[in-house]
C-alpha cells in the first residue's frame, strides 16, 4: 500500500472513531450546544422528546402535538418519518 | 508519469484536507452541525471503498450476464450477508435506525425501471456517484439529469394523472393534507397508495416474535432468514450457472481424477467468492462500515434529543430549510437518490419552480440548502471520496461523453430517478439496506431490478449488433 492512501485511511479511521465515541456520549447534548454556541449562540439540551412538538399517542397530521410545530414522528397516524423519507415508520402511512 | 503520480497525491491531501476544514467550521458555527459531520465522513468512507472495490450494481448485473463473470455480484452477496448480522446487532440493542418500507407491487415494478436505466447509464445509484468522482462525466450526466433534476420534477408533475385510479384520489383526499401541498401524481400515489400498503420486518412478524422472544429474533429473523440464507442460495446459483463447470474442469485436471464431490463444491464455493480479493474484502468492509454508519447516526440522535437533523435546524433558527412536519431527508443510514432529489429541487427553485407544493419536499423531506442537507453531504462525500481513492491510485481521468453515450446516460439516469420514486428508494436504499434490515420488500426491489438489469444488458446487445451489422455493410 502506498503511503499516502496510508496516511488517508488512518485519518478516515481516525475521524470516525471519534464520531463513534462522540456519538455514544449521550446526555452531554448542553454542554455542547451552549460551548459552541456560534452565530445561534447555543440552544440549549435538546429534550428526548417533546421541546419542538411532542409524540402524539395517536392521530394524524393535524393532531396537536404537545408543545407547537409538527412534532415529532407520532406513534401511530400522522406522517412523516423520523428518519428516510415517507411516512412514519412507527405507524402512520409507512416508510 | 512520475509527475502525474504527485500531482495526483496532492489533489488527494487538497480535498481531505478541505473537508476536514469544512468540518471544524460546522462544528465552530454549531455543535449540531457534528450530525452532519458525520454523514459527510462515512460518504467518504463509502466513496474510497466502492471505488477501490469497484463495487457497482450496473457493472455487477452486465458483468453476470454479458460476460458470466460474477466478481461483483459476488462481493455484493457478502456484503450483504456481513450487514445483516451487524443491523441485527445494532437491533437487538435498540441502536439501528431501520425502518421497513410499504411492500407492494410497485416495488418490483419501480426495481425493474430502476435496473434497465442503471445499465443504460452505466452505473447504479452508489455506482454513478463514485464513478464522478473517478472524472466519468457520463455518470455525471446520469446523477444530475437524472437523479437530481429528473426526480425533482417527476414528484411534482400532474403529468401521471390519467396512470391513477379514482380510489386513490378518495383515499389521499380523506388523510387530510393540506391540499396546497398535495398537487402532484407522485402525491396522490403516495397518499393514496403506498401509504396504505403494510410494512414487513421479520423480527416484528406475530410468528418470529412468538417463537424467537429477545435478540434471537433479529438475527434469525431479520438476518438469518431474510439476508443470509437467501444470500447463500443466490450465491450457490451463481455458482452452478456461472462457475462449477469450470471449476471442476480445472480441479480435475489438478487432482488427476473427477472432481464431483460435496468437498470439490465447497472448494468451488469458496473459490468463486475468494477470485477476486479487493472485492469481497470491501464487501466485508462496506457491510462494517455502513453498520458502524447507523450506530453514529443513531447515537448523535439520543445526544442530541431528535429524531431528525430537521429538528436541529429548526432549533438554529433555518426553519425555512424543513417541511411541515419539522423535519429533513435524513436517513440515519447509507442511502442514496433522495437527496439527489433535494439537490434537484433546490435549482429549480432557483428558477421559479415551486417545489414546496408536493408531499416528497413540502411535507416529508423539506428542502434544506445544500450546505445543511445532511443526507446531500453524505453523497458530496462518496464522491470526494472515491476521487481522492482515484487519484492515490493514478486512476484518475476526466472523462467528457461522446455521442451515444451522452443519450444513454441521460435516458439511464432519468429512468433511474423514476425508477427509485416509487419504491422510495434505489440499489441501496431499496435493497441493500432493507433486506439486511430484515424487510423482505428489499428482495422484491432487487428481483425487480435484476430482472431489469437483464433486459438492459439484452437490449445493448442488440444495438451493439445491430449497430456493428450497419457499418459492416457501410464497409
Amino acid at each position: 500500500m502506498n503511503k499516502p492512501l496510508a496516511i488517508t485511511i488512518a485519518i478516515v479511521v481516525v475521524i470516525i472513531g471519534f464520531l463513534l465515541v462522540y456519538s455514544q456520549q449521550h446526555g452531554m447534548s448542553e454542554q455542547g450546544a451552549q460551548g459552541h454556541g456560534g452565530a445561534a449562540g447555543g440552544y440549549g439540551s435538546a429534550p428526548a422528546a417533546g421541546g419542538y412538538g411532542s409524540a402524539p399517542a395517536a392521530g394524524g397530521y393535524g393532531s396537536a402535538p404537545a408543545a407547537g410545530g409538527y412534532g415529532h414522528a407520532p406513534a401511530a397516524g400522522g406522517y412523516g418519518a423520523p428518519s428516510g423519507g415517507y411516512g412514519a415508520p412507527s405507524g402512520g402511512y409507512g416508510h | 508519469m512520475e509527475e502525474n503520480g504527485t500531482k495526483n497525491k496532492l489533489w488527494a491531501f487538497i480535498i481531505t484536507g478541505a473537508l476536514i476544514l469544512i468540518s471544524l467550521m460546522y462544528y465552530n458555527a454549531n455543535v449540531f452541525y457534528m450530525y452532519l459531520v458525520a454523514y459527510i465522513w462515512f460518504g467518504f468512507a463509502y466513496g474510497m471503498m466502492l471505488q477501490y472495490g469497484r463495487f457497482c450494481f450496473a457493472s455487477a448485473s452486465r458483468d453476470l450476464f454479458a460476460a458470466g463473470v460474477p466478481r461483483m455480484a459476488v462481493g455484493i452477496l457478502v456484503a450483504l450477508m456481513f450487514f445483516s448480522l451487524i443491523q441485527a446487532t445494532l437491533a437487538s440493542t435498540n441502536m439501528s435506525t431501520f425502518h421497513p418500507a410499504p411492500f407492494g407491487i410497485h416495488t418490483l415494478i419501480a426495481g425493474l425501471i430502476f435496473g434497465v436505466g442503471m445499465v443504460l447509464s452505466g452505473g447504479c445509484a452508489s455506482g454513478s456517484l463514485y464513478k464522478i468522482g473517478e472524472g466519468n462525466m457520463t455518470s455525471f450526466l446520469a446523477a444530475f439529469f437524472g437523479l437530481c433534476i429528473g426526480q425533482a420534477v417527476f414528484v411534482d408533475v400532474k403529468w401521471f394523472d390519467f396512470l391513477i385510479p379514482q380510489k386513490w384520489v378518495a383515499t389521499a383526499a380523506a388523510k387530510g393534507i393540506p391540499a396546497d401541498k398535495m398537487t402532484s401524481s407522485f402525491d396522490t400515489y403516495l397518499a393514496g397508495y403506498v401509504w396504505d400498503q403494510p410494512t414487513v420486518r421479520m423480527s416484528d412478524t406475530a410468528a418470529i416474535k412468538a417463537a424467537l422472544p429477545g435478540a434471537a429474533k433479529y438475527f434469525i429473523g431479520d438476518a438469518l432468514l431474510t439476508a443470509l440464507i437467501p444470500a447463500v442460495i443466490l450465491l450457490i446459483i451463481i455458482y452452478v450457472f456461472y462457475t462449477r463447470k469450470g471449476f471442476l474442469k480445472k480441479r480435475s485436471k489438478q487432482k488427476g481424477s473427477p472432481a464431483n464431490g460435496f468437498g470439490d463444491d465447497a472448494a468451488g464455493m469458496w473459490n468463486m467468492i475468494t477470485a477476486s480479493q479487493r472485492t469481497t474484502l470491501m464487501g466485508v468492509l462496506i457491510g462494517i462500515v455502513a453498520g458502524l454508519h447507523i450506530l453514529v447516526m443513531k447515537g448523535m440522535q439520543l445526544r442530541f434529543g431528535v429524531d431528525n437533523f430537521g429538528r436541529l435546524l429548526t432549533k438554529m433558527g433555518h426553519t425555512g430549510d424543513v417541511s411541515i412536519s419539522g423535519k429533513v431527508f435524513d436517513p440515519g443510514y447509507w442511502y442514496i437518490t433522495s437527496q439527489e432529489g433535494q439537490f434537484g429541487a433546490w435549482i429549480l427553485e432557483k428558477f421559479g419552480w415551486n417545489m414546496h407544493d408536493n408531499i416528497f419536499f413540502g411535507v416529508n423531506n423539506g428542502l434544506p440548502e445544500p450546505w445543511r442537507n445532511p443526507a446531500l453531504w453524505m453523497s458530496f462525500g462518496i464522491i470526494f471520496g472515491a476521487m481522492v481513492m482515484a487519484r492515490l491510485s493514478n486512476e484518475f481521468k476526466f472523462k467528457m461523453p461522446k455521442g451515444e453515450l451522452i443519450v444513454w446516460g441521460l435516458l439511464g439516469g432519468l429512468l433511474m430517478g423514476f425508477g427509485s420514486r416509487p419504491a422510495l428508494g434505489c440499489n441501496i436504499g431499496a435493497f441493500f439496506i432493507r433486506v439486511a434490515g430484515g424487510d423482505p420488500s428489499g428482495w422484491l426491489y432487487g428481483t425487480g431490478m435484476v430482472g431489469g438489469a437483464f433486459i438492459g444488458v439484452k437490449f445493448f446487445n442488440w444495438w451493439s449488433e445491430r449497430k456493428m451489422a450497419k457499418e459492416m455493410e457501410a464497409f
